[in-house]
């Protein structure tokens, strides 16, 4: 459908303003906010993030898209509330204790919120303790673990041990990040997904719920 | 040769008895924890005070210097006189260009962005800071004249000022609002930009004027890289950069025509490398390898013929890893990025406070003998 991909390319060139309206439009004309979701809105996000990922569009472009997708997530929120249809994942997000980094966090919480995830960012430098409380408070489906540092990305295993500790670790799905963080280093403390970059990981993310 | 000579050689893209070694220059200095147990571990005797406030790693300690045969010695800018950074009741603290940032543990985070919210003409009200208050260069002639006189190290001049236009640029403005302003508000960017610019180029002013017959190189600090990419693209670094850069590196080399500029830029940086060569750098620090396309004999095959490599030794792994891991580290960094000359040696960023002393020592002894070995073919 033609405004379905007015949709996606408004989002891919950033333009918010005009992804509300064609949403709208798309509402207008009968599309169903699902559709329009998928076909229009995370069409377009996949695309900026597959360029994204090939070096073809860079921060500033993701982030113009993840704010234009956010337009348009608003004009349909109320009405997929309404259809009964599950509601956005929840992702509890922080970088680990002792690490102060957060831009690489802030990004993915962005893209995150940019795909539709409901993300509740818990800042820098968080003890594992402050997670378990978030984890409880806000009943995520992922909590998403970002660090930049060697030396810190040992608390990424503390926090799922604690985790494992408090009972908690079925509930909760565990994502890990971080320019030190491997694949392996994934599966050895027992994550359920790694991602290398920001889109990567709102794309895992959506994979593991 | 003496280190002045082995450094001028390889500036000068020939080749030297054996490669260069640096530390505490650009961003390769040492956390404190780890410097403590590096002067131990080198029984090093009698403590020294901090040269600098507000960073991770603030000792500039000769001794160490010494004891690992690193052939520069480095003067830096201070301060205005008087000039305290302002520290507030919960910790935080705000630097001279007005953002706010807190400690905790070894890290300093970015708290306060005073230019939210700001618009174009709100600049222009902006407490901006003074790059000819007082101060700056006090003893500075008498050190840098000392060391180019007395010794013979090479003199490396540290940059002005610790960060560069696009940092500093999203520093203040916050980083997602400076990525979005890139595509959204570019007459605010240029702006800001060109605030920044000027208050670089008058603390580079009075700084070379300071020092500038004394050094042979100065460096300039930015950080466009990501571990996978680089923050913008080539062509927004074009619009927006690369004519600045080329603004501060013509008034570098009109004011100091024999003085070599270094940038240094973390991350995945490969795709900005030619218009880096474009705006006038001459090298380029710190080649992180770990990031996405920053081979280093890609590199060197390259730009290799255009600039000369500072940095490359790995401090997110080899550095911190086993002694067999930083000798091979030292050993492959020699044989690309200082295959015939043309790289300084140096870790690619603060070593980080677990890094066991011993390795610091080692690196640098492996690419002493190593590179002397090959250079002389011996």
């Amino acid at each position: 459908m033609e405004v379905l991909n007015e949709i996606s390319q408004a989002l891919q060139n950033g333009d918010a303003d005009l992804v509300g309206e064609k949403a709208q439009e798309a509402l207008n004309l009968g599309v169903s906010p699902s559709n329009i979701l998928s076909d229009g809105l995370l069409k377009g996000m996949g695309i900026i993030g597959a360029k994204f990922k090939n070096n073809e569009v860079f921060v500033p472009e993701v982030l113009i898209a993840a704010r234009a997708m956010h337009f348009g997530l608003n004009v349909l929120k109320p009405i997929l509330a309404n259809t009964g249809v599950k509601p956005f994942a929840k992702v509890v997000l922080g970088t680990v204790k002792g690490d102060l980094h957060d831009i690489g966090k802030n990004l993915v919480g962005m893209v995150m919120m940019g795909s539709g995830l409901e993300v509740v960012d818990v800042g820098i430098d968080v003890h594992e303790d402050k997670f378990i409380e978030a984890i409880k408070e806000h009943k995520p489906d992922i909590l998403a673990l970002s660090s930049l540092l060697s030396t810190t990305m040992v608390e990424q295993k503390t926090v799922i041990d604690t985790l494992i500790k408090e009972g908690l670790r079925d509930q909760v799905k565990v994502m890990i990040g971080g320019a030190p963080v491997t694949e392996q280093y994934c599966k050895d403390i027992g994550a359920d997904g790694y991602a290398t970059d920001a889109v990567s990981a709102a794309e895992m993310a959506r994979k593991l719920v | 040769m003496n280190s002045r000579e082995r450094v001028n050689a390889v500036l000068n893209h020939k080749k030297p008895d054996r490669a260069p070694l640096d530390l505490c220059n650009s961003a390769s200095f040492i956390n404190d924890t780890g410097y403590f147990a590096l002067k131990e571990h080198l029984k090093i005797e009698g403590d020294i005070d901090p040269f600098r406030k507000g960073f991770t790693a603030t000792y500039y300690d000769e001794r160490v210097l010494e004891a690992l045969e690193i052939d520069f010695r480095h003067i830096w800018l201070n301060p205005p006189e008087g000039y305290q950074p302002k520290k507030f009741p919960d910790g935080t603290i705000q630097d001279e260009w007005g953002y706010i940032y807190k400690f905790s543990g070894n890290e300093r985070a970015i708290i306060n962005t005073p230019l939210k919210g700001f618009d174009e003409s709100d600049l222009d009200k902006y407490p901006w800071p003074d790059p000819y208050a007082p101060g700056r260069i006090n003893g500075l002639t008498d050190r840098a004249k000392f060391l180019f006189d007395n010794t013979s190290y090479a003199v490396a001049a540290h940059a002005p000022h610790s960060l560069g236009l696009f940092d500093n640029g999203w520093i203040l403005r916050g980083f997602q609002d400076f990525m979005m302003d890139l595509v959204f508000n570019k007459k605010f960017i240029h702006k800001l930009l060109d605030k920044i610019l000027e208050r670089i180029i008058g603390l580079h002013d009075v700084y070379l004027d300071a020092v500038g017959p004394y050094i042979q190189t100065i460096a300039h600090c930015e950080d466009y890289g990501m571990q996978n990419a680089p923050f913008i693209s080539p062509k927004m670094y074009q619009e927006f950069f690369l004519p600045l850069h080329k603004e501060l590196f013509s008034f570098i080399k009109k004011k100091a025509p024999h003085v070599k500029i270094m940038l240094h830029s973390c991350g995945a940086v490969y795709p900005l490398i030619p218009y880096f060569v474009e705006a006038g750098i001459d090298i380029l620090n710190p080649i992180q390898h770990t990031a996405n396309g920053m081979d280093p004999g890609t590199i060197k095959r390259e730009f290799g013929n255009r600039l000369v490599f500072h940095g490359g030794i790995d401090i997110q792994r080899a550095l911190c890893g086993s002694l067999t891991d930083i000798e091979e580290e030292a050993i492959s960094r020699i044989n690309d990025l200082g295959r015939d000359g043309g790289y300084i040696v140096a870790p690619a960023n603060v070593v980080q406070n677990e890094t066991p002393p011993e390795n610091i020592v080692a690196c640098y002894k492996t690419a002493r003998e190593y590179s002397f070995k090959c250079y002389s073919g011996k």
